[in-house]
Formats: structure tokens, C-alpha cells, sequence
């Protein structure tokens, strides 16, 4: 039997050392690369559900707050509606007191200067009266009553005889102009 | 690695190396022969170099220079790519001794035992050394001779590093009486013929040519015979 031939290169057997402490190594750096890629995944899983809760927080407090805002302006939007409205009221309410006291006018001058109303008409710029009156002494004390009466003031249009008798007087005045609705909230 | 070397085999076999590289190292000298395949399956010496390092060197660390520098030229002038070499060291260069060994087969024990002898053998420490071992008996037996040999690991690493710079790699570190035994075994023909003629005109064969019991109390004419035949042993010891 031919004995083994001696190598001196054979021992110490650094290649198998080597390789045993490589695979060591090896191990052991992907046990740690898993422990470490595993806490890793797992802290950003938690830190992502964190910033899940927290965005749908977030944006649920957004649509409140947009809802809260929407809502502001629809109220600021009804309460300016409502003081037009309320401004135009008081308007209105002050223009039918002024005709109610030009139509008081009128039948105190019938009374006191036979003022005969024939015909009265207005178109949202103007009034026109047309009257009789028995005497021309009295159509200055008739306009003066209805300028009192009526601010903005009359004015005489016309004057004529009547052949049997009296005055035809035709007065007019500048019926106030109502102001719209969307422009009376402006300054 | 069982399998390794079976597969190592078997592509050895598939593509058989051409060449073959075989150093003898010596304190004042390197012999250097490339044994070539021959067509008949032989192997015959075709590269034969003998070189004396210049008288001043004295020190190891000097003469392993001058061979790394040698080895480089050598290189340089010779065929082939891919060699691997084998290199037998003279007596100076290792230690080897026998040990009993009692430990049954714990080889890790053993390993252990025939380290701590070389490194003593040495005067080293124990990574200081390289070695191998044999078991010359059974090792089931109560008590087995365990045959070891060792040089220092700073001279291998040495001689590793001249032959890589030199393009070979070393495969085979052995004593030189080992190298000697197995190129007179596969020598072919009568041993006392061929010391007659020139190591060029040896002719190896793969195959062992006789068991070694017969080397027995063969001796060599002369010292350039006994060289000449351990770069040559070196050289087939490379062969798988």
C-alpha cells in the first residue's frame, strides 16, 4: 500500500478555518442584516400607520374646517340678503308714509283750496298731477304743501284757464329712485 | 471535499496536463525541470535548469530573493500558461520526525500534537509552522507512528509568493527524500541503467513502475543524480 504523500502546504488548514469563519460571518451578518432589516421594516410599518392616523385626523379636521368656513359665508351671505332686504323694507316703508302723507296733502287742500284731483300718475321717475284748482291764488300754496309733503319737491309743469271756471294745473315731482338691491350693501 | 477531487479527476483525465513543474530548493541552489507528455504516455524531461545562487548570499531571506528573481526568469523564457509547480526543500530547509500517538482518531488532537512537536522541532510558535502527517499504522490500534514533517510558514509564504510572481502556482511542498522515492518509482526501466544517461533521457510513467519496498538500499551514483531525480519527483507529484 502506497503511503499518503506529505504536503507541506496542507496544514494548518487556514482555507477550511477560513471558510468555516467566513460562513460564520456570513451568518452571522444575515442574522444581523435580518434583525436589523426587520426592526427597520417594522418601525417604519408603525411609523407609517402613525402618519396614516394622523393624516386621516388631518383631513378630517380640513373638512370640518372647510365646512365651518362654507358655512360662515353662507350665514354672512344671508345676513347681508336679509339687511338689503330689511333696508329696502325701511325704504319702502318710508315712501308709502310719504305717499300717505301727500295723499293726507291732497285732501287738505281739497278742503281748504278745492283742489280737484284729475289725474295722477307715475312711472317710477316722475309724478304728474293734474288738478283744478278754483282760484290761481292757490297754486302756490298747493305746491308748497305737497314739496312739504313730498321732499324732493314739486315743480308747476302747466298752467291754463278753464272756460267755465278756474285753473287746469298739471305739477310734477322726481319720484325718488329706488335703489338695487346688490348695490345698496356698497359703501 | 471528496467530490472535488473526484471532480478534479475526472477533468484530468478528460484534458491531461501537458507539462508538469518540479523545483529542488537548496540553501545555494535551484534545479528546475518541466517533465512534458509524450504521445506513447510517457513523460520525458524537456526543461532542465540548473542554477547556483552567487557565494555572497548567506542568509535564507537573501537566497529565497535571488530564487523569486530566478523563478521570474525562468518564467519568462518558458512555455505554457497555468503551471503549477511543485518544490522539494533539501534537509535544511525542513524538520520531520515521528510521533506516537495514542488519541485513536481524533485527527483534531493529532493535528494539534504533530503542530506543538514541529513548532518545538523549530523553535516556533505553533502558527509559525506548516506541516502534514502521515499514520504509518492503523490508527484503531491502541498506539500509532505518526510520520510528520514541517518547515517555517514564513518560508512557505515566501516561496508562494516568488512562484506566483513568477506565474506558477505551488501545489506541492515535500521533502526531497519523498520527491526522490516517487520519481525513482515511476522511472522506466532498470534504475542502475539510467544512471548512466542524462536526466533528459529519463523516460516517468504515470503509473508506478514498482512498489516501494524495492527502493529499498537503491542508491544514485552521484549527487546531481540524486537533484536531478528530486525536481523530477516534485514534478509528477503535481500530477493528479
Amino acid at each position: 500500500m502506497t503511503p499518503e504523500p506529505l504536503n507541506l502546504l496542507r496544514y494548518p488548514e487556514h482555507a477550511q478555518v477560513f471558510r468555516v469563519v467566513q460562513l460564520k460571518q456570513l451568518v452571522g451578518g444575515l442574522l444581523a442584516g435580518g434583525v436589523i432589516g426587520g426592526t427597520w421594516t417594522f418601525w417604519q410599518q408603525e411609523r407609517h400607520d402613525q402618519q396614516q392616523v394622523l393624516r386621516t385626523q388631518l383631513q378630517s379636521a380640513v373638512r370640518a374646517q372647510e365646512s365651518l368656513e362654507a358655512r360662515q359665508a353662507n350665514e354672512r351671505e344671508q345676513a347681508r340678503i336679509q339687511g338689503l332686504w330689511i333696508r329696502r323694507a325701511q325704504s319702502w316703508h318710508r315712501e308709502r308714509e310719504q305717499q300717505l302723507e301727500l295723499y293726507s296733502v291732497l285732501t287738505d287742500q281739497a278742503l281748504h283750496s278745492g283742489l280737484r284731483v284729475e289725474r295722477w300718475q307715475g312711472d317710477g321717475h316722475k309724478m304728474v298731477l293734474q288738478a283744478w284748482l278754483p282760484r290761481t291764488e292757490s297754486v302756490p300754496v298747493v305746491l308748497g304743501a305737497l314739496s312739504q309733503a313730498w321732499p324732493p319737491g314739486w315743480s308747476l309743469h302747466s298752467l291754463s284757464d278753464r272756460p267755465d271756471a278756474g285753473v287746469n294745473v298739471v305739477m310734477q315731482a322726481p319720484w325718488p329712485v329706488a335703489k338695487r338691491l346688490d348695490d345698496a350693501g356698497k359703501p | 471535499m471528496q467530490w472535488i477531487r473526484q471532480t478534479q479527476a475526472l477533468v484530468a483525465r478528460q484534458w491531461p496536463r501537458a507539462t508538469a513543474w518540479g523545483a529542488l530548493l537548496e540553501r545555494q541552489e535551484v534545479l528546475l525541470v518541466a517533465l512534458s507528455l509524450q504521445k506513447t504516455g510517457g513523460m520525458r524531461v524537456v526543461v532542465f535548469e540548473h542554477l547556483h545562487a552567487p557565494s555572497g548570499l548567506v542568509h535564507h531571506a537573501e537566497g529565497d530573493q535571488w530564487l523569486s528573481q530566478t523563478l521570474v526568469t525562468l518564467a519568462d523564457r518558458m512555455p505554457g500558461r497555468f503551471k503549477t509547480m511543485g518544490l522539494a526543500l533539501g534537509p535544511e530547509r525542513y524538520r520531520q520526525g515521528v510521533v506516537d500517538w495514542e488519541g485513536g482518531l481524533d485527527l483534531r488532537r493529532l493535528q494539534t500534537q504533530v503542530a506543538h512537536e514541529a513548532a518545538t522541532a523549530w523553535g516556533t510558535a505553533l502558527a509559525g509552522v506548516g506541516f502534514d502527517f502521515r499514520i504509518q499504522e492503523a490508527a484503531a490500534q491502541p498506539r500509532a507512528r505518526v510520520e510528520w514533517a514541517a518547515c517555517l510558514r514564513e518560508d512557505v509564504q515566501r516561496w508562494q509568493q516568488a512562484a506566483r510572481t513568477a506565474g506558477w502556482r505551488l501545489t506541492l511542498l515535500e521533502t526531497a527524500s519523498q520527491a526522490a522515492q516517487r520519481a525513482m518509482r515511476h522511472l522506466q526501466g532498470d534504475l542502475q541503467q539510467h544512471w548512466a544517461l542524462s536526466p533528459r533521457d529519463w523516460l516517468f510513467q504515470r503509473q508506478p513502475q514498482r512498489p516501494p519496498e524495492q527502493l529499498e538500499g537503491t542508491a544514485w551514483q552521484t549527487e546531481t543524480v540524486w537533484k536531478s531525480l528530486v525536481a523530477c519527483g516534485a514534478a509528477l507529484g503535481t500530477l493528479p
